[in-house]
């Protein structure tokens, strides 16, 4: 094919100097979108350490952007106005519960489809995979009925009992990484006089270390940033999580945003920290989703 | 580990164990709002007196904002013992045997309901029976900030609806390249007024004599309207006010009122007390509501809270001595004391204190006297004035629509004060809906009734059917197996079977629940009613009115396209924003790392909190976004956008929101970019193809599996955006996403059968659109394997 004009103009140009540019011009991109991207946060935290009068004044960036005088207080008062160490409690209650029910059973049941062969199992597993695109509001009524008739509205077991029956997102996940593991494995184990849940138990679960890591903390954030179920099934303060509880706090005092904000970067803070700490499993977890649709 | 174990054990423990030994009641409804702390020293007194531990809590708003919640608790039996509650709302509750009538304990104790003010009783009974016992009153005056109106030349408050306009007008100078009011005359609606006080005020009588009529559209109602209006026009418009609403801290040393920003105000006479408290110095004087014209007879309305007993409650006794005690003369006083003691904490040792309007009218009388005596001039005088008022007050009629009245005349001024419809279209559509509010309760349609625990028995045993074919589907493909294989079946079917279980028990088994419902009405309360198609006909239906063809439920199909507005824009949006973000970071720049994890973090947050910092991020007059704006755009001549003030620009607002949110996307987009073969560039490079040639021909065709990935995955969000749009409402259900309004109909308005039917039809919405999406990706995708 003929080289054509603009060949010929690049080429007068040396690539390492083409690159550099390119590369500056990419890394201003990025800062300027990670700018905006932490803008709101950046907002919560010093809007949590204002004063009443301050969060108004608009006059200036500096007024808008700095807080002065820096009040701390604002978070000690915040525990001291609401429950929020109960809040706080609820949450990891919550969290804990939810997570030891995925991270216990829904290995169990991606076994299940990876390693044995049965009737029907793959049309099961296609059932569960469009279990995925039903909204829960189809079942959200007649579910709440169900615990109403049982007796467990205002209690905790509507919001973690379901965990323990397996969550079809992880089980998928779960399923695609027992698939990448060699069934030499299992079978060396079997000749060697374990039963199936030994080998599971022993040898193949660890296998499958990160994913196992990957979904503890999806369910994890998950159940903390919950907000719809606590909404429905409680509603005594000593029992609320902190998704509600905060939102409860807003409606009660809408007006005092330092404290609300404060709340809610306590809220959001452990998330974070967790995730920074933690962030090649999350993204790993949802590379794998990407993947193998 | 073993340590990490123990140490989360005992902190479950700690966190469930916090239930008190001795005898307790449950009190809902009381805030720790700065004028009720005095209450809560009367509630720490009975403590005190009785040894009975009052364990107060206030889920999801004051008592009467939010009827879900107590709802629930009574629907569970599992109710609070005594609730302070919104008297308005009786209405809602009585007529569904939610509390319990009180006149057996009145007669017994000898309480003498004739020392109560009348508004106050009538709010509290119903078909002859009292039903709460009321706490407080209050009546609507109008705040005058002298200083603000003596500066304009005016010498007194405005005593009729033309002078309010007048003067409103007059006082009112906004600043238009800051895009907020210097100083707001009036505005019809802050405060609290509502279009109640304006209907009153010419005679408006909102239901019939016998409960079952509407009466919004009455001619009184629509020329209250019309003003409340004008008066919103006169002063800038709706936008504006509800921006500097949005912006205004009600309470505290914000306060508008306070600081000289809005010159009058009609409010409750509690607003006396936050003046006393925080500015006492202030320049202020009380007047009776401006009339209509002069010479009419002085109208205010009275509302307040009162103490109720749900019905199931577990400790009725305990819950009648509280109310007893905190209606006493020496309940108030100890109130009153404690309240004094709080304000001179917070404004120091020279606070003033205005008290609350005890409903008992002697009671009151000597309270009010006795705390006012030694107040300046200005507080007793307009105190005086509010508690001459209190025999003119009316009071919210007792309804069993009374919560769609509120919504009607709430509604009916946001969507004409923004003139999205005139006054008579705004309140005819609204009357439509408390009239249907109204027929279905006292006409019920005749369905036969069912019993819900036939249905459950019913749809147990189609699921113990389809578990008996799902056998026999399994053990006739088993005869092709051999021992061992079968074995191994078993096992397999093991394993498996919690999601199963959990499958029939919490999806199938609901759903089909859930299909039969949506042919019944059904509040809980009462059996459900089978009503075959109407619910189906209510949603897709439509009737004739004066206006031409409408639809039988308007807000359904709003829903709708608010839901389909964000499929349609906001998915391709957050998708192209992602993309750009993944192509930038694909770029092998140093960093990567760091910067994909910041740009994943605004996914972590969780979504009360980004709905509460994009509130705080888009508010049109203090906000971040617009103070960046609003200067450039004011030079154009433009005015910034209200965001989530402004109906048309919430859901853009929504949608960038959830752009925020996009960094799960970009992980995606990152993993497929870098499955994309470099010689393919390498090769367009030589060939001397263009970046933007190079991105069309290679990378998009190459993604297209992503590309349908995503675009799957953000429909099936956008059809379920819930909790963010709960939180931030939007003005003229700008922000009612189909999920929100479906969760509105199931636990505000009790319908649940509608709810199922609506519920159904989501499902139906969503599955059509993915197979849709899949089958019109055939033609577009490329998949790499084939």
């Amino acid at each position: 094919m003929p080289p054509n004009k603009t060949m010929s103009a690049q080429n007068a140009v040396p690539i390492s100097a083409r690159k550099k540019v390119s590369s500056i011009f990419t890394h201003a991109a990025l800062l300027l979108g990670v700018l905006l991207f932490a803008m709101p946060l950046y907002g919560l935290i010093v809007t949590a350490l204002k004063s009443d009068a301050q969060v108004q004044d608009v006059a200036t960036l500096s007024r808008m952007l700095i807080p002065s005088p820096v009040k701390w207080s604002n978070f000690a008062e915040v525990i001291r106005r609401i429950p929020f160490v109960q809040y706080f409690a609820n949450s990891l209650t919550l969290v804990l519960l939810n997570v030891a029910g995925v991270c216990l059973v829904c290995p169990l049941v991606a076994y299940g489809f990876a390693r044995f062969r049965w009737p029907g199992r793959d049309v099961v597993f296609f059932i569960l995979l469009s279990t995925m695109m039903i909204p829960p509001q189809v079942t959200m009524v007649p579910v709440y009925l169900i615990f109403s008739e049982l007796g467990w509205v205002n209690t905790f077991k509507p919001l973690w009992v379901p965990a323990w029956f397996g969550v079809p997102f992880f089980i998928f996940l779960l399923r695609q990484f027992f698939l990448g593991v060699p069934k030499e494995l299992d079978e060396a184990a079997m000749i060697d006089g374990a039963g199936s849940l030994r080998t599971y138990w022993s040898i193949v679960l660890p296998q499958i270390r990160p994913a196992i890591i990957a979904i503890m903390l999806f369910q994890g954030v998950g159940s903390w940033n919950d907000f719809m179920g606590p909404l429905i099934y409680i509603h005594s303060i000593p029992k609320m999580p902190l998704a509600l509880g905060i939102q409860s706090f807003m409606m009660n005092h809408g007006s005092e945003w330092p404290l609300l904000f404060a709340a809610v970067t306590m809220m959001t803070l452990p998330i974070i920290i967790l995730f920074f700490l933690t962030q090649r499993f999350f993204v790993e977890g949802i590379t794998l989703t990407g993947l193998k649709q | 580990m073993n340590r990490i174990c123990l140490g989360w054990v005992i902190v479950c423990l700690f966190a469930g164990s916090v239930h008190a030994e001795q005898p307790a009641i449950e009190l809902w409804g009381l805030v720790e709002a700065r004028d009720l702390m005095g209450a809560f020293e009367a509630i720490r007194e009975f403590e005190r007196r009785t040894g009975i531990h009052v364990i107060v809590g206030t889920p999801g708003g004051q008592g009467d904002l939010d009827p879900q919640k107590l709802l629930t608790a009574i629907i569970s039996r599992t109710p609070p013992d005594v609730v302070w509650f919104g008297r308005h709302n009786t209405g809602l509750w009585a007529p569904r045997n939610s509390f319990r009538p009180l006149d057996d304990l009145i007669q017994r104790d000898h309480i003498d309901l004739t020392e109560y003010y009348p508004g106050a009783i009538g709010e509290s009974q119903w078909e002859g029976k009292t039903y709460a016992l009321p706490w407080n009153v209050d009546c609507r005056v109008l705040f005058c900030n002298m200083t603000c109106l003596r500066e304009k030349g005016f010498q007194r408050p405005p005593e009729t609806w033309d002078e309010l306009e007048q003067m409103a007008a007059a006082l009112t100078t906004f600043n238009a390249p800051k895009n907020r009011y210097d100083l707001l005359g009036y505005a019809p609606n802050y405060g609290n007024s509502w279009l109640y006080l304006y209907a009153w005020q010419l005679g408006a009588k909102w239901i019939s004599e016998d409960g079952r009529k509407a009466l919004v559209t009455a001619p009184e109602v629509v020329q209250a309207l019309d003003y409340m209006v004008k008066l919103s026009d006169a002063v800038g418009g709706a936008e504006r006010i509800q921006a500097f609403a949005g912006s205004s801290q009600m309470e505290g040393i914000g306060d508008p009122f306070l600081s000289g920003r809005l010159a009058m105000q009609i409010n409750g006479n509690y607003v006396l007390d936050h003046i006393a408290r925080l500015k006492p110095d202030l320049d202020f004087e009380v007047a009776l509501p401006p009339a209509p014209k002069n010479g009419m007879p002085p109208v205010s309305w009275t509302g307040g809270f009162s103490w109720v007993i749900p019905t199931d409650a577990r400790h009725p006794d305990a819950a009648w001595e509280f109310i007893k005690w905190m209606n006493s003369e020496e309940a108030w006083r100890v109130q009153s004391e404690a309240q004094i003691r709080y304000a001179k904490s917070t404004s120091g040792p020279n606070a003033l204190f205005v008290p609350h309007f005890c409903a008992n009218r002697v009671i009151n009388e000597t309270i009010t006297r006795h705390y006012t005596e030694n107040l300046p001039e200005k507080f007793r005088k307009a105190n005086e004035i509010c508690l001459a008022l209190l025999p003119y007050c009316k009071f919210r009629p007792v309804t069993p629509a009374c919560s769609e009245l509120w919504d009607a005349q709430e509604k009916a001024f946001i969507n004409a004060s923004f003139h999205e419809s005139t006054p008579l279209e705004a309140l005819t559509v609204l009357e439509r809906r408390v009239q249907s509010a109204l027929d279905r309760f006292y006409k019920p349609k005749l369905g036969p009734l069912l019993s819900a625990r036939w249905i459950v028995t019913g749809v147990t045993i189609i699921v113990l059917c389809l578990i008996a074919a799902a056998m026999s589907y399994f053990l006739h493909g088993l005869r092709r197996y051999s021992r061992l294989e079968r074995k191994n079946a078993w096992r397999g079917v093991a394993y498996a079977a919690p999601w199963m279980a959990g499958f029939l028990v919490l999806v199938i088994g609901p759903m089909i629940y859930s299909l039969v419902m949506a042919f019944t009405r059904y509040d809980v309360l009462h059996p459900p009613e089978f009503i075959g198609w109407s619910n189906w006909t209510r949603m897709f239906g439509v009737h004739f009115g004066p206006e031409g063809i409408l639809a039988n439920d308007p807000l359904f199909w709003k829903s709708l396209w608010n839901t389909f507005f964000m499929t349609l824009f906001g998915v391709p949006i957050g998708m192209m924003v992602s993309l750009g973000i993944a192509m930038l970071l694909n770029t092998n720049v140093r960093g990567m790392g760091l910067y994909r994890t910041l740009y994943y973090i605004p996914v972590m947050v969780p979504a009360v909190a980004s709905a509460l910092i994009w509130m705080w991020l888009l508010n049109p007059e203090t906000g971040f976004v617009n103070y960046f704006l609003a200067p450039p755009l004011h030079r154009l001549g433009l005015r910034a956008p209200s965001w989530f003030a402004d109906a048309t620009w919430a859901k853009p607002g929504m949608i960038l929101l959830l752009t925020w949110g996009c960094g799960g996307t970009v992980i995606i987009w990152l993993a497929g970019l870098q499955t994309l073969p470099r010689h393919l560039y390498e090769a367009a490079m030589i060939d001397g193809a263009s970046p933007w040639a190079r991105f069309r021909h290679i990378t998009l065709p190459l993604l297209t599996p992503y590309i349908l990935f995503n675009w799957i995955m953000g429909t099936i969000a956008s059809l379920q955006i819930f909790t963010q749009a709960y939180i931030l409402s939007g003005p003229a259900d700008s922000t009612l996403f189909y999920v929100v309004y479906l969760f509105l109909r199931a636990f505000r308005y009790f319908e649940m059968g509608y709810a199922c039917a609506m519920a159904w039809v989501l499902f139906l919405i969503t599955a059509a659109m993915c197979l849709w999406q899949i089958r019109v990706s055939k033609r577009w995708t490329y998949y790499a394997a084939e």
